[in-house]
């Protein structure tokens, strides 16, 4: 019986109103999204009447486009840049203290758990108010900045990257490892040459998630802002609620938004050829 | 094994990390809150806690327990913050529950469309809802065609003055909703997969109807997974101060985040922002705390 | 540099930020410059600064849906304390000292004092602080900057301005189909707050000659014109640009002429200068309240 018909006969069976809210919500939660994406292709200036296709927003206008527009453009450029070192630091450092969490057995290993648990926990706001303390008030040299700002993101991140790897090695298993060690094997050979190319999917994928949470995030990097050129995409779409923006605002949220999928498709299918290859050493491995 | 301390020297640059940047920036927070004003209106921060000064906590204290306008915005926002919850557990269970068990050969892609809103900027998503709901937008036209303006205005959600941007709880409550459900979805569908189906039907054996496995069976087995998810959520919640921002721009809806923000950033009185800042974390330790217990628990579970 | 309003400077001097101007590269100030304001109060001799733009706080209003002549009031700050008709349609600047001075002027016409509106005081602070509060649940205020735009896409009826603000909608922001007269501004004469927007050369900069040369070319009469009119819509002190002038030219209606400045309301408004400790505190802790609802 085609499922169209089961459902007009019986419409509040109970598995049948399900897919209905999962379709309603799902329609509320992308629906305005899209609309905004397509307002950025929007030849008027308004951002709620639709005045026909143009790339204006994007290139073609001379002053108001992201791409002349300075203020636009300084701010998708720091954005990326602060995504690119929160990457290259939180990966490496997020990797071995969950490497070390992992085989950390004995006295500590829980507190150390809970602190590197305790940024996931915390509101954003208690966040910025401690960073921007911090920045003040104790590392004043280093004040208010792009550095404070890569500081700031960098240590939420660390958390995710943990959890992220450290489930990745309690699926492993310490088999690789024992293998690589009654075969000879030094310690630093070990996770060299057995644990971190078991891991780097894992590794990838959390690199990706640092990179997105940097690019959208808001509290912590306004909050160590510390002149204009420290703006980023996310200040700006905050800022620009109380302005009077134009589709150009769209436009940029457009493109960050391009970025961030692009990375993340990226990733997943460099992430599926390892993925692939690993699956069938596991199968091979694991019956030993 | 003898190479053992290999392993914690690996966790030593992360652990020295968290310790500077975070451990000491809460000292910091600490000590601003506990220490005292200069003359030229910047916060002095008292490293010692010996000398620490209760002055500033008293005084805001004191404004909260006398009714001032401290306790008003705290207590507006444990009322967001709870309906929003309870909004939010009533649309965000039902699909969930779809998407771990009922959604079949759509499971891919449902999976996909919800975790879909975590990789977009929140402020788009907010700026992207409240571009609809101005007026003339294509939600307020719609919403006006379902009958939905008209039974909110009914319910007295909504003011006739014009619109949903105009400083109304309810659009307040509700565009708290829109950003953080995608957050409880997510792990209350981890929770409700990793549900064995054995029991389900081992109950239908015994002779329960779907409804009644349903509320015997996998109800009780979720509740760990809606209270992690509830209090996932309600952490941001509470110290959230753009949404309101960006919804309403009454004073009618401020939250305890947009004080803080106000002394905190804004203002010339960080002391009094870190008071608060403590105060409202203080409040949420248990939620904290009892968040992460519950997280090791299952973290230590599934190791085994 | 662009932009610092007097209360700022003070800090600013103190850091050794500002490098002291050569008037030898500056022929436009003596020019073409309101003669007040090539010696003002806050930089005696025009040492530090030359003027960007000027303004003042007044109200702005659709005069097609608010039918009442607010210039005509006794007291026409009266009018945001009689918006309930106009409930939802009603705003007020969001900052701290702007919208607080509001009801402290409100309260010296009704009781023909002059207000201080740098003032200490915790008593005025507080009761401004709390009439404020009464708009709240008389109009449901709404706190914000964009008058400029809500105003001529009429979302907003009444508002609390800046007068650059109502110069700005009706030279960029009026969507298509409405008429620049609908838009009315009022200022005080007297007693009031004006600002002003300040040029001014980095100590550190490396360039001081262009730096200098760009301050004068900005104090140049057409440059300054057309910055107003094409960029900001605040207004210049030029000596050129006034009401009656830019009725003539087309370029705004009548029922914004007040909103231009002009050199005798500049000198008998107060700038909001600098608080003290306990002032600035007093004047966040009502502001915060205010803020709570």
């Amino acid at each position: 019986m085609s499922p169209v018909i089961a459902w007009l006969r019986n419409p509040w069976g109970k598995a049948r109103f399900l897919p209905l809210i999962t379709l309603i919500y799902i329609i509320w939660s992308v629906v305005p999204v899209i609309i905004a994406i397509l307002f950025a292709f929007n030849d008027g200036r308004s951002r709620t009447a639709w005045e026909g296709f143009s790339l204006r927003w994007f290139w073609t206008d001379q002053t108001l486009s992201v791409f002349h527009d300075d203020a636009l453009q300084s701010a998708l450029k720091h954005t990326l840049v602060l995504a690119l070192i929160s990457v290259l630091i939180a990966t490496p450092l997020g990797v071995t203290l969950a490497l070390g969490l992992q085989r950390w057995r004995g006295r500590g290993s829980g507190t150390v758990n809970v602190l590197m648990l305790l940024p996931l926990v915390t509101p954003e706001i208690v966040m910025g108010v401690a960073l921007l303390l911090l920045f003040l008030q104790i590392f004043n040299q280093i004040g208010l900045g792009t550095t404070a700002q890569a500081i700031g993101q960098i240590t939420f991140s660390l958390s995710y990257v943990v959890v992220m790897v450290r489930g990745r090695l309690v699926s492993i298993g310490p088999e690789y490892e024992e293998a690589a060690a009654d075969l000879g094997a030094p310690p630093t050979q070990v996770l060299w040459r057995v644990l971190l190319p078991l891991l780097s999917p894992a590794i990838l994928a959390s690199a990706a998630v640092v990179f997105a949470l940097s690019i959208d995030d808001f509290v912590v990097t306004q909050y160590l802002s510390g002149d204009a050129s420290t703006t980023t995409v996310s200040m700006l779409l905050y800022a620009s609620a109380r302005g009077a923006p134009t589709p150009a605002l769209n436009a940029l949220a457009t493109i960050s938004l391009a970025i961030t999928l692009g990375t993340l498709a990226l990733v997943f299918i460099v992430y599926r050829r390892f993925a692939g290859g690993e699956d069938a050493a596991a199968v091979a491995g694991l019956e030993v | 094994m003898e190479t053992r301390w290999i392993w914690r020297v690996l966790a030593v640059p992360g652990v020295a990390w968290l310790s500077l940047f975070f451990l000491v920036a809460m000292y910091a927070v600490l000590s601003v809150a506990l220490g005292n004003q200069n003359t030229l209106n910047q916060p002095l921060p008292y490293w010692n806690p010996l000398d620490w000064n209760v002055g500033y906590l008293f005084d805001t204290v004191s404004n909260i327990v006398h009714n001032g306008p401290f306790l008003k915005v705290f207590l507006r926002t444990v009322a967001y913050v709870v309906v929003a919850m309870v909004l939010s557990i009533a649309i965000g269970y039902p699909v969930a529950y779809y998407a771990a068990r009922h959604a079949g050969r759509w499971r891919g892609i449902v999976l996909l469309l919800l975790v879909l809103p975590f990789w977009i900027n929140y402020l788009m998503r907010m700026l992207a809802w409240i571009n609809l709901l101005s007026p003339g937008g294509w939600g307020t036209r719609f919403l006006h065609d379902f009958g939905i303006e008209a039974l909110f205005e009914k319910l007295g959600l909504l003011n006739q003055d014009g619109g949903w941007l105009n400083g109304q709880a309810s659009s307040v409550v509700i565009a708290l909703v829109y950003g953080y459900i995608p957050y409880l979805i997510l792990p209350l569908y981890a929770a409700l997969d990793r549900i064995d189906q054995r029991h389900i039907e081992a109950a239908r054996d015994l002779g329960a109807s779907p409804f009644a496995a349903f509320r015997r069976v996998t109800l009780p087995l979720s509740v760990p997974g809606i209270l992690a998810g509830t209090v996932l959520i309600a952490l941001p919640m509470f110290g959230d101060y753009y949404t309101n921002d960006l919804i309403s721009a009454s004073p009618r809806t401020s939250m305890i985040g947009n004080q803080i923000d106000e002394y905190a950033r804004q203002g010339s009185q960080k002391t009094i922002g870190a008071v608060l800042t403590i105060l409202l974390a203080a409040v949420l330790l248990i939620l904290m705390f009892y968040y992460l217990r519950t997280t090791r628990k299952a973290d230590l579970e599934r190791a085994r | 540099m662009i932009g610092l309003s007097a209360n700022q400077m003070v800090g600013f001097i103190a850091q050794q930020l500002m490098r002291p101007l050569n008037h030898s590269y500056l022929p436009n100030l003596e020019k073409n410059i309101w003669p007040a304001l090539q010696n003002p109060f806050y930089d005696r001799g025009a040492r530090y600064t030359v003027p960007y733009v000027v303004w003042m706080d007044g109200i702005g209003w659709r005069n097609d849906k608010i039918g009442k002549d607010i210039a005509g009031m006794k007291v026409p700050w009266d009018i945001f304390w009689e918006s309930k008709p106009w409930t939802g349609k009603v705003g007020l600047l969001d900052d701290q000292r702007d919208a607080l001075s509001m009801p402290m002027q409100r309260d010296a016409i009704r009781s023909g004092r002059v207000p201080d509106l740098n003032t200490d005081d915790a008593a005025i602070i507080a009761k401004a602080g709390r009439d404020l509060a009464q708009l709240t649940s008389i109009c449901n205020i709404k706190v914000t900057i964009t008058d400029y735009q809500t105003l001529p896409e009429a979302k907003t009826w009444l508002h609390h301005s800046w007068s650059g603000d109502l110069l700005s909608a009706v030279l960029y922001y009026l969507p298509k189909g409405t008429k620049p007269d609908v838009l009315s501004f009022w200022g005080p004469d007297a007693n009031g707050v004006v600002q002003n927007d300040l040029l001014w050369v980095l100590r550190k900069s490396k360039k001081p000659v262009l730096a200098h040369q760009f301050l004068n070319f900005m104090l140049d009469e057409k440059n300054a014109y057309d910055n107003f009119v094409q960029f900001n819509g605040y207004t210049p002190p030029q000596n050129s640009i006034e009401g009656d002038a830019l009725l003539k030219q087309g370029l705004i209606p009548k029922s914004l002429t007040p909103a231009i400045l002009r050199p005798d309301q500049f000198a008998n408004n107060q700038e909001l200068l600098a608080l003290s400790v306990a002032g600035t505190n007093r004047w966040q802790d009502a502001w915060s309240k205010f803020k709570a609802g």
